[in-house]
């Protein structure tokens, strides 16, 4: 498989992922979208190791599976935190402080 | 080498599929469900082109893990369809516009690279584990690190306010 092909592939699935951040207005969407921009950067940089064949791609992919775990987590919990509130949409939700809470 | 690239088409245009869904879906459900398809095709895709153990890996921690991590979140508050969801005012078309035009642009430039040709093989767990341990060895430790203090900020941020 030509590196070409794998690079473009995720290339459209990334801007997939762009799009659908900007596109939707509920947190839950705009994560999920995320997570579609970091599995394209992986597959990105599989493509890069199918061109030069180092297994330095691979790790790196590995330790960006690490870091999205991360994100995925601290993200579903602000995602509760606005659940909390009633409104998980993101224009509404521009505060972590208390003197939100207490309006 | 026929079935592979068989293999590639088909499951690529799953993903696709997959991540088109869960941006145009309504419910969040179903836009999970979405998720899950693309990640398994994407795991699959990694077996295709050498990469066993991340492939393996996506299927475990993604499609396992996260998705079912965000099934749970999603059934667990409730969360359903907003009227308005989809921006449809100028700035919403405006989005369309800068994300076909990024996309030309970087695959324009695509068209141009020049990349080597290497002899590639299948890498395995115990050489995935030599870099690691070798010369990713800090950033092997930061992103252990990280998973703790993203773990200490999610039961931080979801722990309820102590009565005072």
């Amino acid at each position: 498989m030509s590196p070409q092909i794998v690079i473009g592939f995720a290339l459209i699935l990334f801007f997939i992922g762009v799009f659908g951040v900007l596109f939707r207005k509920s947190a839950i969407f705009t994560l999920m979208s995320l997570e579609i921009t970091l599995n394209a950067a992986c597959l990105a940089l599989i493509g890069a190791f199918g061109a030069w064949g180092s297994p330095s791609a691979q790790a790196t992919v590995a330790l960006v599976m690490a870091v999205a775990a991360a994100e995925v987590a601290i993200g579903l919990a602000l995602i509760v935190v606005m659940a909390r509130h009633e409104d998980v949409t993101l224009d509404a939700f521009t505060s972590l402080s208390r003197e939100k809470e207490e309006k | 080498m026929i079935l592979k690239i068989a293999l590639f088409w088909i499951f690529a245009l799953a993903a696709l599929w997959g991540a088109v869904s869960v941006v145009v879906a309504k419910h969040p459900l179903r836009a999970a469900l979405g998720l899950l398809l693309c990640f398994f095709s994407l795991g699959v895709i990694y077996i295709v082109l050498d990469a066993s153990f991340l492939g393996i890996a996506q299927i475990i921690v993604y499609a396992g893990g996260i998705t079912v991590f965000i099934l749970m979140a999603i059934s667990l508050l409730g969360l359903k369809w907003i009227p308005g969801d989809r921006d449809l005012s100028p700035r919403g078309f405006f989005s369309i516009l800068i994300t076909l035009a990024a996309l030309f642009g970087v695959l324009g430039v695509l068209l141009f690279a020049r990349f080597p040709s290497n002899r590639v093989s299948d890498v395995n767990a115990a050489a995935l584990g030599q870099v690691l341990l070798g010369p990713f060895l800090l950033a092997f430790e930061l992103a252990s690190v990280i998973l703790v203090i993203g773990m200490v900020a999610a039961v931080a941020l979801t722990r309820g306010r102590r009565e005072e």
